[in-house]
């Protein structure tokens, strides 16, 4: 055996401290932040379910994404990071995702986490059996569909061959998968989620594999304790309180310095603007939200393109949103917010009233009776402004009704209204999220039932785009193809508004679905 | 009538039989009707109807809810298994305003047959322990009192007549119909009626589409609580000459107006708005269009200055100003319209105006404090890693793991290097140190 010199040994010495050094700075967190500061106080709701196969509400995303970890995440901009995924690589086919995972994850009980978890995590999301509320983010992975609908779940196209590694096959190229996997419906649950209801989940014994974990209940706040175990090391802030029910209103409760972060009503952000003590906390988060009328349109009327774009032409958005909302909601053009338009993208809301009766004459209702008595469900935005003149202008018979929202949700599902409401906020930032979601036919959310095969091409066209520009250009032709076939009106764009603490710093823009609570801190 | 147009007939008789065949069992099998129908409120706790259902069942079964000022129809899915059917309301989880009137009907679906039930109406009142009431009528208003409060309550009454006149006439627009005024005694007795959300520092409360006013006697003194009578009353009258399904008039003048007519003046306002220019501070009318500030300072200046703005326009441009400017809201127009549409000169001179007269500028926005970017590292990223090269301006950054790297996670790189290079400096030196230290004839 030859005799290793020093220098040799010190060599090697330095090579092995290197390799650990780089080992450990691909695969575990970066430095833990130090916790700091005091608890942040959220009032943030009741969560509907701990659990992210049974998401209900924009407020159960906000919750779950504390709780929870996937392969990418989304930071403060809505742009989507490597976090339980190392890297990852697309093959030359354009539609097969090879993902790294990180070594050394675990679940907040310091249990293990690779990719097999991943995998599970995903087929529970697509098993019919789950009753999973928003299986169709994952629809996108081929196979996802069949397995929805009843098919088998060795169709499905996950693969994890190792712990590290999950290979998944699209059914068509789309750019913003690693979008997709950054919502919380593809978020990693332990290996006791099962069933088709959430009890294996629990406030109190909680396992989870995002920033933070459920800690407890006091009083009407849930506890949230930073997770040791995170990806990205233990969040800074080591305690939310996260309020699901404010005694008084949330602004009193922030001026009197009892929350740290509260969403306000735009009716107290006007005036919280001039005043020179909250008006510094106060901020406008960017939309990523629609409010839009919907049609059925597998009946009559509806089922006529000239009758929905009749009753879309009657409505002069501009001037009905900014008397009926106020700084609420702006007037929208598209199901996209602008935040999320692509570029050339105009307001193109035309009002044409000669146009509209014109329409509904052409489509054989030039005696307005019979269309019979139009029902318009206003559970999902206020609708008087639009009704009046459908009945003024049109002159057609409207009767209004409302449902409780869960009551409302069914509905829609089973035997939606003639018109129905709606209030969106996109899973992830991208044009498709709100296009493939609400309009694809098979889509569950697409409650109208359109069923359009040039959109279909469309959009596809657009998700397969690899340019910016042909994305542009893809997407303003689906948009301009919504616009002529009329399935849905775009109504408003929900403005919203937070009172900050001072000294709080990372929480982006504020958008609801984006505010990650991990890479907040105190400034201290 | 020749062979073929009987064989016609023939078949279209048989035809008719199968349908009336067909379409009988969905109706005679199952469902035939609707019972004896029953409704009970508890405030708030519960509403609870129920209805016996003939026949059985049917397919699906609905209880329309209609409440008063509302056009929608609440619908409400109920099961319709068994021979009887009944929904709660969760008043606790759903409040309601009392003397809120809720007219209700089922609707039942048998196949394609749809039966309407009767309408009936349930008044959910203030039936809380303890609140005995009893009511008369005074003119176009009904006063509802309990305890010792008969005396004051039906003082109220006479002044609210005195009140819709007045109003009536300086909107030029009639009372659309009777209202019920509610004298409580107690502070939770009257927050417990208006429900969660309500303001400390309300004293009274009207519900201009139940056409009800809500009054507190502890709310403050005799002559308040007669110009608060006023004040709302005005209220009713002003939702009246203005309402409308385009737009809510602004809260500033709709308070302001209510304010002024407590006295047809508002002098005492002009003081409290003077000495809050006097502290440098007024409130932009925009920022209350729709709500008041939540401290009572500063909502007792919105509605000074909403007082002493409607005193502005009845002195510049005379009472009928104020008609037009609610019948401007009337036909839906816009705040803005519809001052310009009174007054003649647009919104933005009119604060000016405004302001100028208390030798004040406008008030502008407070710019908020910038929140800054986070600091919290991410996990390391790749750089570079394999996979096809990114689409030049493709829909994310990178297909292969590029996510571009922030600030914070370049800061991270640094500080990996940094102490990489730390940790082999002090290996380097461990071992340096060591070899100087080993004894001799020490080997490896």
């Amino acid at each position: 055996m030859r005799r290793l010199t020093s220098r040799g040994r010190l060599s090697r010495l330095v090579a092995g401290f290197a390799a650990i050094l780089l080992a450990f700075t691909s695969s575990l967190p970066a430095h833990p932040a130090a916790a700091a500061g005091p608890a942040l106080r959220y009032v943030g709701g009741q969560p509907a379910t701990l659990d992210p196969a049974f998401i209900d509400s924009a407020g159960d995303v906000e919750f779950l994404l504390q709780v929870y970890a996937g392969l990418t995440r989304l930071d403060e901009e809505g742009k989507p990071y490597a976090s339980l995924a190392e890297s990852w690589s697309l093959g030359a086919d354009g539609r097969t995702y090879t993902f790294r995972m990180r070594s050394g994850l675990r679940f907040s009980d310091g249990s293990p986490l690779d990719a097999t978890d991943v995998r599970r995590s995903w087929l529970r999301i697509l098993d019919p059996a789950t009753h999973s509320t928003a299986p169709d983010v994952l629809a996108i992975i081929q196979g996802a569909g069949e397995r929805l609908a009843g098919g088998p779940e060795d169709g499905v196209a996950i693969e994890a061959p190792d712990a590290r590694t999950l290979v998944v096959t699209l059914t068509h190229p789309a750019a913003y998968f690693t979008a997709i996997i950054a919502t919380p419906t593809a978020f990693v649950v332990p290996r006791d989620a099962t069933g088709s209801d959430d009890s294996w989940q629990s406030q109190d014994s909680f396992i989870g594999s995002g920033p933070y974990i459920a800690d407890g209940i006091e009083g009407t706040d849930l506890i949230l304790h930073a997770n040791a175990h995170y990806v990205a090391g233990p969040p800074p802030i080591n305690e939310i309180r996260w309020t699901t029910d404010l005694p008084g209103d949330g602004v009193t409760a922030f001026a009197d310095d009892q929350v740290d972060l509260v969403g306000v009503g735009s009716n107290d952000a006007a005036w919280i603007d001039y005043d020179h003590d909250l008006g510094p906390a106060l901020h406008e988060s960017a939309a990523l939200g629609v409010q839009y009328f919907g049609f059925d349109t597998t009946r009559p009327p509806f089922n006529d393109a000239r009758v929905r774009r009749a009753f879309a032409l009657a409505l002069d958005r501009a001037r009905l949103v900014a008397n009926a909302e106020g700084n609420s909601g702006t007037p929208a053009s598209s199901l996209v917010p602008p935040a999320l338009w692509p570029d050339g993208m105009q307001d193109n809301q035309q009002t044409d009233l000669v146009e509209a009766r014109r329409l509904l004459d052409e489509a054989g209702f030039e005696d307005r009776s019979l269309l019979g008595e139009i029902t318009v469900n206003g559970s999902g935005l206020g609708v008087s402004p639009a009704v009046r003149i459908w009945e003024d202008e049109l002159g057609v018979k409207i009767a209004v009704e409302s449902m409780d929202f869960r009551d409302y949700l069914r509905a829609l599902v089973a035997k939606p209204p003639q018109i129905f409401t709606i209030n969106w906020i996109a899973d992830y930032p991208s044009p498709y999220a709100l296009y493939s979601l609400l309009l694809l036919p098979d889509a569950t959310s697409n409650y109208g039932r359109w069923d359009d095969a040039e959109f279909v091409r469309l959009l596809e066209a657009a998700s397969a785009a690899t340019t910016q520009a042909d994305q542009d250009a893809a997407y303003r032709a689906v948009d301009d193809r919504v616009d002529a076939e009329a399935p849905v009106i775009p109504w408003s764009y929900g403005a919203g508004w937070w009172l900050v603490r001072p000294g709080l710093r990372g929480l982006g823009n504020l958008t609801t679905g984006l505010l990650d609570l991990g890479r907040v801190s105190w400034d201290r | 009538m020749g062979p073929v147009a009987r064989r016609a007939a023939s078949l279209a008789a048989v035809a008719l039989v199968l349908a009336v065949a067909m379409a009988r069992p969905a109706v005679a099998v199952g469902f035939s009707g609707f019972g004896a129908m029953t409704a009970d409120a508890t405030y708030g706790q519960q509403m609870r109807f129920t209805v016996k259902l003939s026949g059985g069942a049917p397919d699906s079964l609905d209880l329309l809810l209609r409440f008063t000022g509302s056009e929608a129809t609440e619908v409400a899915p109920v099961d319709p298994g068994g021979t009887s059917a009944e929904y709660v309301w969760d008043a606790a989880a759903r409040p309601l305003t009392p003397n809120t009137r809720v007219t209700y009907q089922w609707r039942a679906t048998a196949g394609s047959v749809v039966t309407l039930s009767p309408e009936k109406t349930l008044l959910y009142d203030d039936d809380r322990p303890g609140l005995d009431w009893h009511s008369a009528r005074i003119g176009d208003a009904t006063v509802h009192w309990y305890g010792g409060a008969e005396a004051q309550a039906r003082h109220f009454g006479q002044i609210s007549a005195d009140a819709a006149a007045a109003a009536e006439k300086l909107l030029g627009h009639k009372l659309a119909g009777p209202l019920d005024i509610f004298v409580y005694d107690t502070h939770d007795e009257f927050f417990g009626a208006l429900g969660p959300g309500a303001r400390e520092w309300t004293g009274a409360a009207t519900y201009p589409d139940l056409r009800t006013v809500f009054m507190w006697l502890g709310g403050g003194s005799r002559s308040y609580l007669e110009t608060t009578v006023t004040h709302e009353v005005t209220h009713v009258v002003f939702h009246d000459a203005t309402t409308n399904p385009f737009h809510d008039p602004a809260t500033w003048f709709n308070e302001g107006l209510a304010v002024w007519s407590e006295k047809q003046s508002a002098s005492s306002q002009a003081d409290t708005v003077r000495s809050a220019a006097g502290g440098g501070g007024l409130l932009a009318f925009d920022g209350i269009n729709e709500s008041f500030p939540i401290g009572a300072q500063a909502a007792g200046l919105a509605y000074s200055e909403g007082a002493t703005m409607v005193q502005l326009i009845i002195d510049s441009y005379g009472r009928g100003a104020i008609a037009a400017i609610a019948a401007a809201w009337r036909n839906g127009d816009g705040d803005a319209e519809a001052l310009q549409a009174g007054t003649g000169v647009s919104a933005e001179q009119l604060y000016a105006d405004y302001f100028a007269s208390f030798g004040m500028p406008e008030p502008t926005a407070v710019q908020p404090a910038p929140i800054l970017p986070s600091n919290v590292d991410k996990p390391p990223q790749p750089a570079g890693s394999s996979g096809q090269p990114a689409a030049s301006g493709s829909e994310q950054p990178s297909p292969s793991g590029g996510a571009t790297e922030p600030a914070g996670g370049a800061t991270s790189s640094i500080w990996l290097l940094i102490v990489g290079a730390a940790v082999i400096g002090i290996a380097v030196g461990a071992i340096v140190a060591a070899r100087r230290r080993r004894p001799p004839g020490a080997t490896a």
